[in-house]
């Protein structure tokens, strides 16, 4: 999905962010300060974005009940798997050795 | 006297990060939350942890302990940091590591914390960390085959009856390739309790021989290991942008409030 320019999220560190990969990389690597001027107790300006210009709704509501980046980082990581390519199928690998060791 | 408990640092994986977990929580432990702790190498085979925290060729190893030639008090040596350590040297073959909680079970009056470091190799070493402690920290990271070791390791320790506080995920790239933590919790039954960075900085701290925490007090990867430490003795963590807190100061204000 494109969004127009004036859409995207302009983070106080001058980043700017267009998509929920850039998101994804921005939570992993951004300074704690910058994080915090847009995740605080106060407000979400990440989540809010997701919800009102990528309109992730889903997921959005999950990053709004956390200020943890790591947190935050792992639903998105699992939203872009979901609309990701093929590979070896995670869960059954993961079934198989879990099988191997009980 | 305190009753102090005795967490097992284990994976059955070398190179995951024990040494270092059990580095790290114990300075977070005695720098951040002024807690009596006492950190073991009871690796025996590769005892590394002194060389961790700036301990080059210990005179004193816990298998002499172990093999009676001084008591377990005279093993131990207060660090700078504030934590206390036995180290370890190689030790020779036909140790009888069962002695091992014995030996250390008596210290549990002195210290609130005791991390006892452990072999990766699937042995008596390990098995003897994991009869030691009341609970054991299993390191992990987000690849098939540590999570295979993981299951294993705590298939042992169930097998043992010893409990299994949860699991650190340690060298996290947060990689779409990688397994993420609801994996790792979800194959294993068992909580991962912190997700640590694969932190470049991890191992310039090692070269200067001092854990990250005291390293790069502000780095991520601190703040992570201190949060993992308040949530395993049940305090708070806040993290500030200026790392360690003043604590003794408010602990003083406090004192002239009463
Ligand atoms: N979060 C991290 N990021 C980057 N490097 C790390 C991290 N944690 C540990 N390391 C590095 O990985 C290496 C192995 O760590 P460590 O010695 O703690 O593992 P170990 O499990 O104790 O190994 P062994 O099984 O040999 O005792 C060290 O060089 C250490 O600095
Ligand atoms: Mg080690």
């Amino acid at each position: 999905m494109k969004i127009e320019s004036s859409a995207y999220f302009y983070a106080t560190n001058g980043e700017v962010l267009k998509n929920l990969e850039d998101l994804l990389s921005f939570l992993n690597n951004v300074d704690e300060e910058t994080f915090f001027n847009h995740v605080n107790s106060e407000k979400n300006d990440l989540a809010n974005w997701t919800r009102d210009i990528l309109n992730e709704k889903r997921l959005s509501n999950k990053m709004f009940k956390t200020i943890n980046r790591d947190e935050m980082a792992v639903y998105i990581e699992e939203r872009l798997e979901k609309s990701g390519e093929g590979g070896v199928d995670k869960k059954s690998v993961i079934s198989k050795l879990v099988e191997a060791i009980s | 006297m305190v009753e102090g408990k005795i967490f097992g640092v284990v994976a059955l994986k070398g190179g995951v990060g024990k040494t270092t977990v059990c580095a790290n929580l114990g300075t977070a432990l005695a720098i951040e939350f002024d807690k009596k702790v006492l950190i073991i190498d009871a690796n025996f085979s590769t005892p590394h942890l002194g060389l961790h925290v700036g301990i080059v060729n210990p005179e004193h190893s816990l298998h002499k302990i172990i093999e009676d030639e001084y008591s377990v008090f005279e093993g131990i040596y207060e660090h700078a940091l504030g934590f206390h350590i036995i180290p370890g040297m190689l030790a020779p073959e036909g140790l009888d590591y069962n002695k091992l909680k014995e030996k250390i079970e008596p210290l549990k009056e002195y210290y609130d914390y005791i991390l006892v470091d452990s072999s990766p190799s699937l042995n008596q070493e390990m098995a003897a960390t994991m009869s030691a402690s009341d609970e054991v920290l299993v390191v992990s990271s987000p690849d098939y085959p540590t999570l295979s070791s993981t299951l294993h390791a705590i298939k042992i320790a169930k097998e043992q009856g010893t409990d299994i506080r949860g699991i650190i995920l340690n060298k996290v790239r947060k990689k779409r390739f990688e397994l993420n933590p609801k994996d790792i919790s979800e194959a294993s039954d068992v909580k991962v309790l912190a997700s640590i960075p694969d932190e470049i900085k991890v191992q310039a701290a090692l070269a200067k021989m001092i854990p990250i925490v005291s390293f790069s007090p502000t780095n991520e990867v601190s703040h992570i290991y201190k949060k993992l430490a308040a949530d395993l003795i049940g305090e708070k963590y806040r993290r500030s942008l200026f790392g360690r807190k003043k604590k003794k100061k408010v602990k003083e204000e406090k004192d002239e409030k009463e």
